[in-house]
C-alpha cells in the first residue's frame, strides 16, 4: 500500500481532534436552530446521488461521500 | 440485542405536550410521523456542450417503516444515454491535439436498482443494501453495510461503512466478453455539533480497485505507431477526505455551508474541491439555496494527450477525465413544501471545465467543455 501523504495524515489528525473535542454538549431544547431545514448536512438523497455519480463519471479524483452505489460505464 | 424504539419517551412526552397547545393539533395530525413512509420520484436532464452526451434519468425510491425501529428501502433508476463521446486525440493543425468523437452513435439504456434494510438498536443504526446495475456493456453487483452511532447526547454521530462491487465490462465489438472489475470502499466519518448554530462533518474514505480498469472505448494516438487501446494499471488505491461546515448566521437569517475535499491515488491523480452554499427559508414554506463549486485535479502519471512513441510501461491513456484540469460551477435549488406531506424540489448545476485550472500535470484546451444538469423531485412523507 502506498504511504499516506502529508495531507491524508493531516485529515486523520483533524478527525481525531474533532472526536476528542466532541465533549461540547448542546441540550435538546437548545437545538431549535440546528433543527431548521437549512441546517441539514445532507441534501435530498436523489439530488445527492445524481450529482455524485456525475462527478464520478466526469472527474478523475475520488470523494469521501460514504459507501454504496454501483459502477457504470459512464462516458 | 433487543430493538429499542427510534422515538424516545422524552420526545414522545414533549410531542404530547406540544399537541395539547391550541392550533397545533390540526396541523400535526397531518404531519409525517417520526419514522415515516417515504416516496421520492425524480427526473433529471444532463447535457454537454458541443453536441456531446445527453442523459435522461428517471429515479424512484421508497422507504417502508416497520414499527419504530426498522425500515425497508427500494430504489430504481433508468438512464437513457445518447450522443457523442471522445475516443482519442489526433494531431491537428500545427500538431495541436484535437478530440476525435464517436459521432452521435452512443445509445444506451441503463437500469439499476437496490434494496436495503435499516435497523435501529438504541443509539446505533445499521443499514444493509444490495444493488444491481445493467447496461449493454457494463454490469455491476454491489453490497454495502453502513453503521451510525450517536453519542454525547446526540451531539456526536460516528459513521463507518464498507462496500464491495463486482463489475463486468465489455464493449460493442465483443459484447459477450465481460472482464472483471472489483472495488472495495472503506468509509469512516464523524458529525459534531459545535454550538447551537453550527456543526461540522469530517469523512475519510479508502478504495481499492483491481481487475480490468481500462476504458474499452478509448484509444491513444502514438505518432510512430498509430492507434493503441487505452491501458491502465490493474490496481488503483484511492484515499479521499472531506470536511463540511454548516453555520446559521442570524444577521442574514440564513445558513452558510462550506465543503472541502482532497484526494490522492497511486495513478498520480490528486484532486481538491471547495464548495460554498447559501441556504435560506422564505415565507410560505419555501427554501432556496445557491452556491459555487471549484474543482481541480492533476493528470495521471501515464496520461498524455498524444504519444510520440509507444510507452515503455504498459500504461497509457488520453482519457480527458485523467487529464489535468479544473472546473468552476454554479449550483442552485428551490424547495416548496406543498402540504405537510408533499414537497417539490428543483435543482440545477452548470459546470465549466478549463485546462488552465489544473493543479498539475498536463491537459489540453480541446478537452474544455460545459455540462449542465437540471432535476425535479417530488417527495411524499406520511
Amino acid at each position: 500500500m502506498a504511504p499516506a501523504t502529508r495531507s491524508t495524515r493531516a485529515w486523520i489528525a483533524a478527525l481525531s481532534l474533532t472526536a476528542i473535542a466532541g465533549c461540547a454538549t448542546v441540550q435538546p431544547w437548545e437545538r431549535g436552530t440546528l433543527a431548521r431545514p437549512v441546517m441539514t448536512t445532507e441534501d435530498p438523497p436523489h439530488e445527492t446521488a445524481q450529482k455524485l455519480r456525475t462527478y464520478s463519471a466526469k472527474e478523475g479524483g475520488a470523494a469521501a461521500t460514504g459507501v454504496g452505489g454501483g459502477g457504470c460505464g459512464c462516458n | 440485542m433487543a430493538a429499542i424504539r427510534l422515538v424516545s419517551p422524552q420526545l414522545a412526552a414533549f410531542t404530547a405536550a406540544a399537541m395539547a397547545l391550541p392550533g397545533v393539533h390540526a396541523r400535526a395530525a397531518d404531519a409525517p410521523r417520526e419514522n415515516p413512509w417515504a416516496f421520492d420520484a425524480t427526473h433529471m436532464e444532463y447535457s454537454e456542450s458541443g453536441g456531446r452526451m445527453n442523459v435522461r434519468v428517471n429515479q424512484a425510491s421508497a422507504i417502508i417503516p416497520i414499527g419504530d425501529s426498522f425500515q425497508l428501502k427500494a430504489n430504481g433508476i433508468q438512464d437513457l444515454v445518447s450522443g457523442a463521446s471522445p475516443i482519442f486525440n489526433a494531431p491537428g493543425p500545427g500538431g495541436k491535439p484535437q478530440q476525435v468523437l464517436t459521432g452521435a452513435s452512443v445509445r444506451d439504456n441503463r437500469k439499476a436498482g437496490d434494496i436495503g434494510a435499516s435497523a435501529a438498536f438504541g443509539d446505533n443504526q445499521l443499514t444493509l443494501r444490495q444493488g444491481w446495475s445493467n447496461e449493454n456493456d457494463y454490469k455491476s453487483t454491489w453490497t454495502s453495510l453502513e453503521s451510525r452511532y450517536d453519542l454525547n447526547r446526540k451531539n456526536t454521530t460516528l459513521a463507518a461503512g464498507f462496500a464491495f462491487s463486482n463489475d463486468g465490462v465489455s464493449n460493442h465489438d465483443t459484447p459477450d466478453d465481460f472482464r472483471t472489475r472489483i472495488k472495495r470502499d472503506f468509509f469512516v466519518g464523524i458529525t459534531q455539533v459545535i454550538d447551537e448554530r453550527s456543526l461540522v462533518q469530517l469523512s475519510l474514505e479508502y478504495s481499492y480497485s483491481n481487475g480490468f480498469l481500462s476504458d474499452p472505448y478509448k484509444l491513444v494516438f502514438v505518432q510512430s505507431g498509430g492507434l493503441l487501446p487505452d491501458a491502465r494499471p490493474s490496481q488503483r488505491r484511492q484515499t479521499a477526505a472531506s470536511a463540511k461546515y454548516v453555520s446559521f448566521i442570524p444577521a442574514i437569517d440564513s445558513a452558510l455551508q462550506a465543503m472541502g475535499s482532497l484526494s490522492t491515488d497511486n495513478w498520480g491523480v490528486r484532486s481538491g474541491s471547495v464548495e460554498l452554499q447559501w441556504k435560506k427559508e422564505l415565507p410560505g414554506e419555501w427554501l432556496v439555496n445557491a452556491g459555487a463549486r471549484y474543482y481541480t485535479q492533476s493528470s495521471a502519471d501515464f496520461y498524455a494527450p498524444l504519444y510520440e512513441t509507444t510507452p515503455a510501461r504498459d500504461a497509457r491513456t488520453s482519457d480527458y477525465r485523467l487529464a489535468g484540469f479544473g472546473s468552476l460551477a454554479w449550483l442552485a435549488g428551490v424547495t416548496k413544501q406543498l402540504t405537510p406531506n408533499f414537497s417539490i424540489q428543483f435543482a440545477a448545476e452548470r459546470n465549466y471545465r478549463r485546462v488552465g485550472l489544473r493543479s498539475g500535470g498536463t491537459g489540453i484546451d480541446a478537452d474544455n467543455y460545459i455540462w449542465g444538469l437540471y432535476l425535479v423531485t417530488l417527495q411524499a412523507r406520511f
